[in-house]
């Protein structure tokens, strides 16, 4: 089992800069997802991990060896990295069984395909060619291929993201049952929250050529380092609010609340992050929690999602609310919210002293 | 001059995109580069040398010589061959192509070999087949139907892949929006094959303006025939110079005119869904199937009974007397020399061009590759004429008639089927296996000997038949740089047949088509296995 680190990674094409300033610790066996919008430099910073680009500047650790450094650069045949690209580059002209022993040698090469095979449960397709198998199968032969080299670290890019819906969530759970099994540190690309936060052991976002934040998908989800990527990790309302001692005041309520870094003084003004289960309804009528009206409702079965427009005196805006009940209320009736803590907060930026309502 | 199938449908292969670098992410390729514009160079050489006699003969005298009576009976000749021709090659094609690929025509495999067949036949052996049988087949009339008969399947086959490749789903969409059946064949299905159609008729255009031999066995006078006259025989070299700058000229006009008519037409094979390769319900012929049936049975008896069973009839005809079975032997053996070694050169040729344009996508790299298909339009003679004066004039006899100008002009004058076919086979091996080989642990020389290889291999052995077909049925250039002492089958055949000996002239035709039937079997192997090759199908 090896780490990765990764320390202030840079890297331009032409006159575009990818990646900046880069830092990030994967740790020894775990499955790291790295998530970020498509065309944040996702792919590059896997390549420049494969050796099959050289950063420009930067150093690039795995486990104790130096494989990118000023005046280092460790050819991809000699990393030890394992890398299993978006459709699985398979070789089209060798079998299944072929291509699982492409990177082992003679005498490796018959034990270990067929232990490889039945790990990633396709031994019977061994003498089949690629372009006989399903997406899914592919990606699960492009795994055993790459796990066959025992490699230090295991690298995939968007994996599953050529696979139909339907596929993509069983491929998911076989990979990342093989991959735990084997306990090989991996770093697995995509740009799929949901992805990420049901696989991985930790999450590492990048935005504008850095990691904005890498945490647990729990601590992701709850502590997001700001606003920006709250919205990324699921969905979320932003309210305004006042600090008061270790509550805040919001119009859904004072709630307990919690934020990053140095404590804050009370009165002072903060955003406020409530996610969609956070807040209840109750039928209209009580003078509890704050009005609204039902503008749409999104049923997906075991949830439904709805948008509230909330009154003209605290701006009218619309917030997003996730309940479990079996009947959601109709598009059109009044409700009212309130919200359970405890709530992440930020300072807000200061707006020349004026608290704002209700704003996003 | 037999041109090969495919030229403007490169097999097209994009499942596999992500497989290949985005622009920009690799460092200049300078080795590439420098190989690509040495080819590029190579490949300009006869033109220039053209420019150079024209230039030695003075620029009022090539003035004169173009503008005068001579030129314009000549242009007439041509261009109303080629527009009646072209015409007619489309209308065959075409039709061909939808009654195989789209109807429940009975027996459709076989003649979808049948039809293509010809293609290996040379349009000389045509034109001798029909000329020797019957005097009624000459000068105009008799050029149109031997050409429309040797030429046609260079507008069937790219037609046939279109109709192949084509999305159903846009008839189907057209027919639920109440256009009718025959509406939506115009506006739909013709329109999607629009670029097949376009492509192949560039291809019979071409080839009409550089054919030679046919129209010298049917006495019918195109600038090639007068240029070679003036050339090999009145010795007149400032007016076939001038006679060729019409011809590359007029080469040159089609070139960019199909070029202009292809661009509006962009992107009109688009197809609903990527993966859902749904083949197109084929259409009842019912009542209409015996004609149409008895059209495909004239068809391949005109185009391949008649010129085949021509040749085997003046064979039997005169008996084994005539057989010289040691001239054939011997010139069967420098034909495939010849051949064999142009196609290894051409091939060798493309390489680096091919990969340039596939695998470093900048702009200047594509226009780099796109220019090189200007040779298209420098017609074989032109090329010989170029080469064997600028040799005995210029170089003071250096090479002159010597085997490596002639494999020199051969590769020259087929590099841009070479390219296809190396170009197809590139893209079969995005530089995406070659790092993911790499990555496990293999060195460069064990990536390209696994990988690299074993992968482009199959296209590069397409590109060298393609070549090696052409130039074992290739006569004009070959007549005019052949060794001193030395007969190819093709100039054999033509001394024979110019002797008027159609029983000795026969057996050299049929090693002809004998030789570059094999080739064409391999090529149509290749290409239809093409699809099914594409790596990672997602």
């Amino acid at each position: 089992m090896n780490s990765l680190q990764i320390s202030e990674l840079h890297k331009r094409f032409g006159t575009h800069s990818v990646l900046a300033d880069l830092d990030l610790e994967v740790p020894a066996g775990s499955l790291t997802a790295l998530l970020g919008p498509s065309g944040s430099g996702k792919t590059t910073l896997l390549r420049l991990l494969a050796g099959f680009e050289t950063p420009d500047r930067g150093t690039i650790r795995i486990g104790e060896q130096v494989v990118d450094a000023a005046g280092t650069h460790i050819h991809p045949e000699h990393r030890q990295i394992g890398y299993v690209p978006q459709e699985g580059g398979l070789f089209p002209h060798l079998s299944v069984e072929a291509n699982v022993a492409f990177g082992l040698s003679r005498a490796a090469r018959r034990q270990g395909v067929g232990d490889l095979l039945d790990m990633v449960g396709l031994a019977d397709l061994a003498r089949r060619y690629p372009h006989q198998l399903s997406g899914g199968q592919q990606q699960r032969v492009a795994l055993a291929r790459a796990l066959a080299v025992k490699p230090a670290i295991l690298l995939m890019d968007e994996p599953f993201a050529s696979l139909d819906a339907h596929q993509r969530a069983g491929v998911r759970e076989e990979v990342g049952r093989i991959l735990r099994d084997s306990s090989t540190t991996t770093l697995l690309v995509t740009h799929d929250q949901d992805e990420a936060l049901s696989l991985a052991d930790l999450v590492a976002v990048l935005r504008n050529g850095k990691i904005a934040q890498c945490a647990t998908p729990q601590e992701l989800y709850t502590w997001p380092v700001d606003d920006e990527l709250a919205r990324f990790i699921g969905e979320a309302n932003v309210i305004a609010g006042i600090l008061d001692g270790t509550l805040v005041d919001t119009p859904l309520g004072k709630l307990e609340a919690q934020w990053h870094g140095e404590p804050l003084p009370s009165g002072c003004p903060v955003r406020v992050l409530i996610r969609p289960e956070q807040i209840d309804l109750t039928a209209a009528g009580g003078e509890e929690g704050l009005a609204g009206q039902i503008v749409r409702c999104g049923y997906h079965g075991h949830d439904a999602v709805l948008h509230v427009q909330i009154d003209e005196e605290h701006g009218a805006r619309q917030l997003t609310v996730r309940t479990a009940r079996e009947a959601p209320p109709a598009p059109g009736s009044k409700v009212r919210l309130s919200a359970r803590g405890p709530v992440l907060v930020w300072a807000a930026p200061s707006t020349n002293g004026q608290p704002e309502s209700l704003e996003q | 001059m037999s041109t090969a199938p495919t030229v403007p449908e490169a097999p097209s292969v994009t499942a596999h995109h992500a497989l290949v670098p985005a622009r920009g992410r690799l460092p200049r390729p300078w080795a590439l580069l420098a190989l690509s514009v040495a080819v590029a160079v190579v490949l300009v050489l006869p033109l220039c040398f053209l420019l150079i006699e024209a230039h030695g003969a003075g620029t009022s005298t090539i003035l004169n010589l173009i503008f005068r009576s001579l030129t314009a009976s000549l242009l007439w000749n041509t261009v109303r061959l080629t527009v009646v021709v072209t015409a007619l090659c489309a209308v065959i094609g075409t039709a061909a192509a939808w009654f195989i690929e789209r109807t429940d025509l009975p027996a459709r495999r076989a003649w979808a070999v049948l039809v293509v067949v010809p293609l290996a036949i040379p349009d000389f052996v045509v034109s001798f087949g029909w000329a020797s049988l019957s005097t009624w087949v000459q000068g105009f009339r008799g050029a149109v139907l031997v050409m429309t008969l040797a030429v046609y399947p260079l507008v069937y086959l790219p037609v046939a892949a279109s109709f192949r490749n084509a999305d159903p789903g846009q008839e189907e969409v057209a027919r639920s929006l109440g256009t009718g059946r025959l509406a939506t064949f115009w506006r739909i299905t013709l329109g999607q094959a629009r670029g097949a159609i376009l492509g192949g008729c560039l291809l019979v255009a071409l080839v009409l303006l550089a054919e030679y031999g046919a129209f010298e066995i049917l006495s019918y006078q195109t600038f090639t025939t007068e240029i070679f006259t003036e050339f090999n025989v009145s010795f007149n070299v400032p007016t076939a110079s001038a006679l060729s700058l019409v011809l590359v000229a007029l080469s040159l006009l089609i070139l960019l005119g199909e070029g202009l008519a292809r661009g509006r037409g962009r992107g009109r094979v688009s197809r609903t869904g990527p993966l859902a390769q749904r083949v197109a319900p084929r259409r009842r012929l019912g009542r209409a199937k015996i004609p149409v049936l008895a059209g495909f049975i004239v068809l391949v008896a005109l185009a391949l009974g008649v010129p085949v069973g021509a040749s085997i009839y003046w064979m039997l005809e005169a008996g084994h007397a005539y057989l010289t079975g040691v001239s054939l032997l011997d010139a069967a053996w420098h034909t495939a020399l010849y051949s064999g070694l142009a196609a290894a050169l051409a091939t060798a040729m493309a390489l680096p061009v091919a990969l340039l344009a596939v695998r470093h996508r900048r702009r200047p790299y594509q226009l780099l590759e796109r220019s090189t298909y200007l040779v298209l339009a420098i017609p074989g003679l032109v090329i010989a004429l170029a080469f064997s004066y600028f040799t005995e004039r210029y170089a003071d006899g250096f090479l002159y008639q010597s085997a490596p100008l002639l494999i020199l002009a051969y590769a020259i004058l087929f590099f841009p089927l070479a390219l296809v076919g190396v170009r197809a086979s590139v893209a079969q091996a995005p530089p995406g296996l070659e790092e993911i080989a790499r990555s496990l642990g293999q060195r460069r020389p064990a990536v390209l000997w696994r990988v690299t290889l074993p992968l482009i291999g199959p296209g590069l052995a397409a590109a060298f038949c393609l070549v090696f077909l052409s130039a074992v049925t290739e006569l004009t250039a070959t007549l005019i740089l052949i060794p001193t002492g030395v007969q190819t089958l093709a100039t054999q055949f033509w001394v024979y047949q110019q002797n008027l000996a159609y029983g000795q002239a026969a057996p050299f035709a049929l090693a002809i088509i004998a030789i570059a039937a094999l080739p064409s079997y391999v090529l149509g192997r290749f290409f239809d296995r093409l699809p099914s090759r594409a790596p990672i199908a997602t």
